[in-house]
């Protein structure tokens, strides 16, 4: 499947916005992104819950989770909060408390780790 | 009474701990779904064996010939050392499927040799080599290899010339369910003084890092006597436990921890880590254990030399009684290690014999029985506490199913109701760690030959809440739980129920109620899921038989299309049948169930029927062929026969159960309504047997042959060039041997050809085959068929066996013989050998290994050679149930008694007197 079409005739008439209409309602061709959530595109798109003339990418929930890394080119842990923000944490025995920020660059490489290291990080969420 | 059986049923009757501790360790935690935390699922690679000596496991703890309690809370195992390795030895070595030329393998040599069901005596043999272990070797020589090839062994590195090896004897016995003696004997096999160090360990599973509020246990070293050194560990849950260790022993604490810096990088919070243990034994880092002689894992440092053709004994204890009580309760001058740790011993060794003496027919040889013994000891050694919190898991993986942002799991997604914490039966705890559901009813067949207690937990435990899924399919396996396996829970739920009846003139029919209601949701979920057209003909995909279709069963059809599974058709056959009976024996007493005898008999009807009326002529069986097929339905309404002679084309033959008649007698109205059934709708048993034929004694059969049908799919099935090998039945035809079944699919070729050994393809893994081998569940099930026709046809229906030879012989004498020729897969040959070794030499003539046996998952088509799996005493111990049985029964007795017969048989337990002696290797 391609991408969603984003074409929108200019100067629109009575019959262009009826053309639109049904091509909007999956009268004619739609094109979805091809991801495992097409389905769920055709409704956002149907139902207007999304323009469909702009190119809105589908947002990473994995960037959204708390998450534990590894920077191994500092030997530390990183851990994303439920806010986004990044922290370093030092190898002690109350590591949340000892945090530092942290920003990850373009060229960082962070190494995932098990999500049930948090408890043995004591992190508090 | 045995000792044994006491103490069963003092389990049973006044909740006596017995089962508390035994063999619940795994063989393989690493590379399990469960520690799999890698984004794409790559469970093998993501935790390996060379980081499981470093990093603490989230689900459970693996070791060498372990024992725990039955929450693995605290665990013992064996570790060695020879001098020579990289690693200690802690674990048990295989390649992962990507590493192996047939898919994953240990390359280690093991044996159970011995288990009583409560685990009061248990008996391990590990061998070990004295030289390094050759880890590289095998890796890189099984990377060279082509699945062409056979594998690379163990004993073809070279590692066990001139015999330099070490056996080592782990022993169990228990004075009390919580006090256990434990000695370990180290045989120098070679021709030279040799050193072992010898570090048994013990240690608690690591709880207490992956929970926000833990409690965390403590070992520490007490303050020892005279002859022994002692360790203490603490667990809020478990309370104290006393590890006493013979003589001035060295005791070394650590932390059961991940070693954070040689993992991620990270470095440690504490010095002491889960391989600090290794690094003081073979790096000599003195410095790696705590000093304190505390923490979450230690281990006894014995260093052994052991002279050439001699043995040493180190004996330990792991009990609940501190040792000033032991000193205060036995007397002055007793100690835990005594004289009466020999006289304990002792006397679980002789309580084994008796009990297995009182189960074992007199009328086995030594040999014969040594078979049944060691297979029931792999059954028992094969239990493992699994631990497995889906919903947590998938949290701990950023994949909640309640949260919105959420990442998609890998595999496993919608179990998230499922929690898993039991000791469960294991199909093999190397290769397999992880239940399967067909294979435990299975399992379960055998393991009520000592424990029908346990065997009645174990089918249970997989209808509960916690396994099942709401939507009542019962999980299939951890690498998808999802996946359809053959539905033979409730066969086997009818059978244990039929057992403990016969042992005790009374089934417990709570327990067949409780089960009922539950495998009525799972055949409610088969009809409305597996039956595409709604026309009684079932899919199911691979359903258990991975590669045995010419197209891949689980996949998208290269034609498109769909498949009418005659495997899968026959199992619901079955299904309903053994839903009928237990319909039947619970009406007996409650009318209630009348009405869903009924119900059951009329829907095996409709199935039976569909097999063949399906579709106008292209039903499932061919007539001209006189066997059963596979139906592929194409998207343009054609129909065609995939016409690959294999045990999918048998199974319609397992669908046979014979009723001696009561239901229609207790409840005329029922009888009236059947009858009116049948007779709306005669084309209904126009191509099956029709069930209102009486036969012996007067009873009925639902089968979906009829009898020509029937001894048309006998001859193939016991013609030698087809299904029927030395060694028990095929399942493929060796018909395809000379004439492979092709398909040619937008300019593919699909190929079967009869493979009697391992595959020729990495289809499913390419670690299984059912392209020829022989499988033990399967051919179970047609002897279980062959009985009950034999109770209806009895000694008039003769059948030439094999066929061409001239010899006629009836069904009961088939099934035996089909018995004796799995058996003999075990048993020594007139020549002395045993087939399942193969060419193996080894294993053939050294008096220290010929004696100790392996049972495999499948076996060579032609010549009986243990192949995949090599500790599959899951499904493979039914040749115990089975050697039982036909030492146990005899043929009038089924004529006479019907199939409450073959349960009576197989609940008989000897009188007192002892058997003949065991031949059991060397103590």
């Amino acid at each position: 499947m391609g991408k969603k079409s984003t074409t929108t005739p200019a100067g629109s008439t009575e019959s262009e916005g009826l053309t639109r209409l049904l091509r909007q309602h999956g009268c004619g061709s739609i094109q979805f992104t091809g991801a495992d959530n097409t389905l769920y595109e055709r409704h956002l798109v149907s139902d207007n819950c999304s323009d469909a003339t702009k190119e809105e990418p589908m947002p990473d929930p994995s960037k959204q989770l708390v998450a534990v890394f590894v920077d191994r080119s500092c030997r530390q842990w990183i851990v994303r909060d439920p806010e986004g923000n990044f922290w370093t944490l030092p190898s002690v025995e109350l590591p949340w408390e000892k945090r530092q920020p942290y920003q990850p660059t373009a060229e960082t490489e962070l190494e995932p780790v098990p999500g049930h290291y948090k408890d043995m990080l004591r992190l508090p969420f | 009474m045995t000792a044994e059986q006491d103490r069963l049923d003092q389990a049973r009757e006044q909740n006596a701990p017995w089962r508390k501790w035994g063999p619940y360790l795994s063989e393989r935690q690493w590379g399990t779904v469960r520690e799999d935390y890698s984004e794409g699922g790559d469970a093998w690679n993501y935790f390996s064996h060379d980081q499981a000596r470093s990093r603490a496991y989230r689900w459970g703890e693996d070791g060498l010939a372990g024992i725990s309690d039955d929450k693995m809370r605290l665990c013992f195992a064996l570790a060695l050392w020879n001098g020579k390795d990289p690693i200690l030895k802690e674990r048990l070595f295989g390649l992962t499927n990507s590493e192996s030329n047939h898919g994953e393998d240990v390359k280690e040599y093991y044996f159970y040799l011995d288990s009583t069901p409560t685990h009061s005596y248990m008996k391990y043999l590990y061998k070990y080599p004295q030289a390094a272990f050759p880890y590289a070797d095998l890796v890189e020589t099984s990377r060279r290899r082509s699945r062409q090839e056979f594998e690379y062994e163990l004993v073809d590195t070279g590692v066990f010339n001139e015999d330099r090896y070490f056996d080592v004897f782990v022993e169990y016995a228990k004075e009390s369910p919580e006090d256990i003696l434990i000695q370990i004997t180290v045989h120098n096999r070679g021709p030279e003084a040799a050193e072992l160090h010898l570090v048994p360990t013990l240690w608690f599973r690591n709880q207490w890092s992956w929970h926000a509020n833990p409690d965390r246990p403590v070992l520490c070293q007490l303050e020892g006597t005279p002859g022994e050194t002692v360790a203490e560990a603490f667990d809020p849950q478990l309370g104290r436990r006393y590890l006493y260790c013979e003589g001035d022993a060295t005791l070394l604490f650590t932390e059961n921890e991940t070693n954070t810096q040689r993992i991620f990088g990270v470095p440690n919070r504490t010095p002491y880590v889960k391989d600090s243990i290794h690094d003081y034994v073979v790096s000599g880092r003195q410095s790696a254990v705590n000093p304190e002689k505390r923490g979450t894992k230690m281990a006894a440092h014995y260093r052994l030399t052991v002279n050439p053709g001699q043995s040493q004994v180190v004996r330990l204890r792991l009990s609940d009684v501190a040792p000033a009580a032991l000193a205060s309760g036995n007397g002055a001058g007793v100690t835990p290690l005594g004289s009466r740790f020999e006289d304990v011993l002792n006397a679980r060794r002789k309580e084994a014999d008796e009990f297995y003496a009182s189960i074992t027919p007199r009328s086995l040889t030594p040999d014969q029985a040594n078979v049944m013994r060691q297979a029931l000891a792999g059954m028992l050694w094969s239990k493992q506490f699994y631990l497995y919190d889906v919903d947590k898991w998938l949290e701990e993986r950023g994949s909640d199913p309640f949260k919105a942002t959420r990442k998609a799991a890998p595999r496993n997604d919608h179990w998230h109701h499922m929690y898993n914490g039991d000791v469960i039966s294991m199909p093999d705890k190397w290769e397999y760690p992880w239940y399967a559901a067909w294979d435990l009813a299975f399992h379960v067949l055998a393991l009520t030959l000592v424990d029908p207690d346990f065997g009645k937990k174990q089918l249970k435990l997989m209808l509960k809440e916690r396994y099942m899924h709401p939507n009542g399919q019962i999980p299939a396996y951890e690498w998808n739980f999802g996946d359809v396996n053959p539905p033979v829970h409730a066969w086997s739920t009818i059978f244990t129920y039929r057992l403990e009846k016969a042992q005790k003139g009374e089934g417990d029919r709570e327990w067949l109620k409780s089960s009922f209601q539950k495998l009525l949701l799972n055949f409610t979920w088969w009809v409305n899921r597996k039956d595409r057209s709604g026309r009684n003909v079932f899919e199911g995909g691979f359903l258990g038989l991975d590669n045995i279709g010419v197209f891949d069963r689980s996949a998208p059809l290269p034609t498109g299309g769909c498949l009418e599974q005659a495997d899968g058709t026959a199992w619901m056959a079955l299904f309903c049948q053994n839903m009928l009976e237990i319909a039947v024996e619970l009406a007996s007493t409650d009318p209630d169930y009348a009405d869903m005898a009924l119900k059951f008999s009329e829907h095996f009807l409709w199935i039976a029927s569909a097999m063949s009326h399906l579709g106008g002529d292209t039903g499932m069986w061919d007539e001209e062929d006189g066997f059963f097929y596979d139906v592929l339905r194409l998207p343009n309404g054609q129909a065609q026969r995939l016409k690959v002679r294999s045990m999918v084309g048998l199974l319609p033959l397992c669908a046979a159960t014979v009723f001696e008649g009561t239901l229609m007698a207790k409840y005329p109205e029922i009888a009236e309504r059947f009858q009116a059934f049948l007779a709306a709708r005669p084309e209904l048993c126009a191509a099956i047997h029709d069930p209102r034929k009486l036969g012996v004694a007067g009873r009925r059969l639902a089968s979906i042959l009829d009898e020509t049908k029937l001894r048309r799919v006998l001859a193939k099935m016991l013609d030698e060039n087809e299904f029927l090998s030395p060694y028990g039945l095929r399942s493929l035809s060796r018909y395809h041997a000379d004439h492979p079944y092709v398909v040619h699919v937008g300019g593919q070729e699909y190929r079967v050809s009869y493979l009697p050994a391992e595959s020729d393809t990495g289809m499913f893994g390419g670690n299984s085959n059912w392209r020829g081998p022989i499988w033990m569940p399967v051919n179970a099930l047609i002897i279980r068929a062959l009985l009950q026709y034999y109770g209806y046809y009895g000694n008039d229906f003769t059948v030439e066996c094999p066929t061409g030879s001239g010899r006629q012989m009836n069904l009961y004498q088939v099934a035996e013989e089909i018995s004796r020729r799995l058996a003999n897969i075990f048993v020594r040959d007139s020549s002395g050998r045993r087939p399942v070794y193969g060419g193996a030499g080894k294993f053939q003539d050294d008096p220290h290994w010929r004696d100790c046996l392996l049972f495999y998952e499948y076996f060579h088509g032609d010549n009986g050679a243990g192949l995949g799996a090599s500790h599959q005493t899951g499904w493979t111990g039914v040749v115990a149930r089975l050697i039982h049985l036909f030492a146990s029964l005899k043929p009038e007795q089924i004529l006479q008694g019907g199939k409450k017969s073959v349960a009576e048989a197989g609940a008989r337990v000897q009188g007192a007197e002892l058997a003949p002696a065991v031949n059991t290797p060397t103590r």
